[in-house]
């Protein structure tokens, strides 16, 4: 098929795929999309999840996501990745995912995401990964519209100096620690933890420690 | 407050499009680094600000401010999609029509408006955009944008590419041209999302505009 065939047929893929009304639906009219190259998995979501932080660190395809905008090989990352990353992408050739490709997916108002295929072996060129691109980008946007954006998954806008009280009481900084430190009084202090909680939407300190960790607002 | 400008209140209004020509050019050539045709003038204005172009400006109330422009031109006439960009549109081609406008320039300035109200400010000019175009008679907008600004708006306006996503290097951005249905359901849909349900442009737009 000429570059323009495809092109129309990712056209065609994308007004079906906006047309579903539910998840499956949606996911099956990509599968089919999909499985005209060659792949047979797919793995659709966020880059944070603080239910699987830890497996989200092990791997080698979701970090390298949120580190571009351009769509990669799993075999380019198994190249330059650690042993503990290596381990990950052997786990999955172990079911026949020799290699894949991953569309990282940025947005504005929740954190970013990615669409990962994969299969045994794939030979595609540039014209078709920047098709399969915008068929991802569109898939993952239209589930997220369906599905809503996950409530703790939404980007709270926190300020730097917020970000900094958190991050000391995160390493265990009491209140008039912190107001020391950043030469402020404690009152001060305690009006930063009440605009966080209520970005956050917690209830207490700890709380939103704990949310702010979770998604990745400060670094542990 | 928002500001609906044309060829027939230009005049009224030459200040406030003299001002939108200095937010574009601090925001497109020296910030984002657009080589556009404009030199070091400290005006971005280009053959495609014409007689037939409608701006939807964005001013604060208290301070006087320009916060937000955008830029529609209709798609019968040449516009930016089809003399710059047509490669952009290489499945679909480029689409013309009486009721296909194209939206370009879409610009904040970030600094005016602060990081406070930034949210509340883009969410309020993404209704009025909407809104500008139901009642003015556009039924579907063309526009070209990164990916990220892609993502956002395919949630809001009903919309699909026209073309393959074309890599940036300079800006490490892919850019992607697309065609959006505007109607009830757009209006609706970012309503929602934003939670903005008040009508914003009521007795901005000239007379002479408003569709039948």
């Amino acid at each position: 098929l000429s570059s323009i065939a495809e092109g129309q047929v990712a056209i065609e893929t994308i007004r079906q795929i906006q047309s579903t009304e539910n998840v499956d639906d949606a996911v099956r009219d990509f599968v089919g999309y999909i499985y005209r190259y060659g792949f047979s998995v797919i793995h659709i979501g966020q880059l944070v999840n603080p239910r699987e932080r830890h497996r989200f660190i092990q791997d080698p395809l979701a970090r390298h996501a949120r580190r571009t905008k351009k769509p990669f090989r799993w075999s380019d990352i198994y190249r330059i990745c650690d042993d503990a990353g290596k381990a990950v992408l052997d786990e999955a050739r172990e079911f026949d995912l020799a290699d894949g490709l991953v569309i990282p997916v940025a947005n504005y108002d929740s954190v970013p995401g990615a669409v990962s295929i994969g299969t045994d072996s794939f030979e595609i060129g540039t014209p078709e990964i920047d098709l399969l691109h915008l068929v991802c980008q569109t898939t993952y946007s239209h589930i997220e519209r369906l599905l809503g954006v996950c409530p703790f998954q939404i980007k709270a806008h926190l300020t730097p100096r917020e970000r900094e009280v958190l991050t000391m009481a995160a390493a265990g900084k009491t209140n008039p620690d912190i107001a020391i430190i950043l030469g402020l009084s404690e009152y001060t202090v305690r009006d930063y933890f009440s605009a966080i909680s209520k970005k956050l939407e917690s209830t207490t300190r700890t709380h939103s420690v704990a949310i702010a960790l979770a998604r990745d607002l400060i670094l542990p | 407050m928002f500001l609906v400008i044309d060829d027939r209140n230009r005049e009224d209004h030459a200040e406030w499009l003299n001002k939108m020509y200095q937010l574009r050019y601090r925001v497109f050539v020296e910030q984002m680094g657009w080589d556009l045709p404009c030199g070091k003038s400290g005006y971005e204005r280009d053959q495609f600000d014409t007689e037939h172009t409608r701006y939807l400006l964005m001013v604060d109330d208290d301070s006087g401010a320009l916060l937000a422009s955008g830029r529609f031109n209709p798609t019968q006439r040449p516009h930016l999609m089809s003399e710059v960009f047509p490669h952009q549109c290489n499945i679909s081609g480029v689409p013309k029509g009486e009721h296909i406008w194209e939206y370009t320039r879409y610009v904040f300035d970030f600094e005016a408006i602060g990081k406070d109200r930034f949210r509340d400010v883009r969410a309020s000019f993404g209704v009025a955009q909407t809104e500008l175009a139901i009642l003015t008679g556009m039924t579907e907008i063309s526009w070209l944008s990164t990916q990220e600004i892609y993502g956002h708006l395919i949630q809001f306006w009903p919309s699909e590419p026209l073309g393959t996503p074309i890599y940036y290097p300079k800006e490490d951005s892919f850019y992607i041209a697309a065609l959006s249905n505007i109607g009830d359901e757009a209006l609706q849909r970012m309503q929602t999302r934003l939670g903005r349900y008040d009508r914003l442009l009521t007795n901005c737009i000239p007379q002479h505009l408003l569709a039948a």
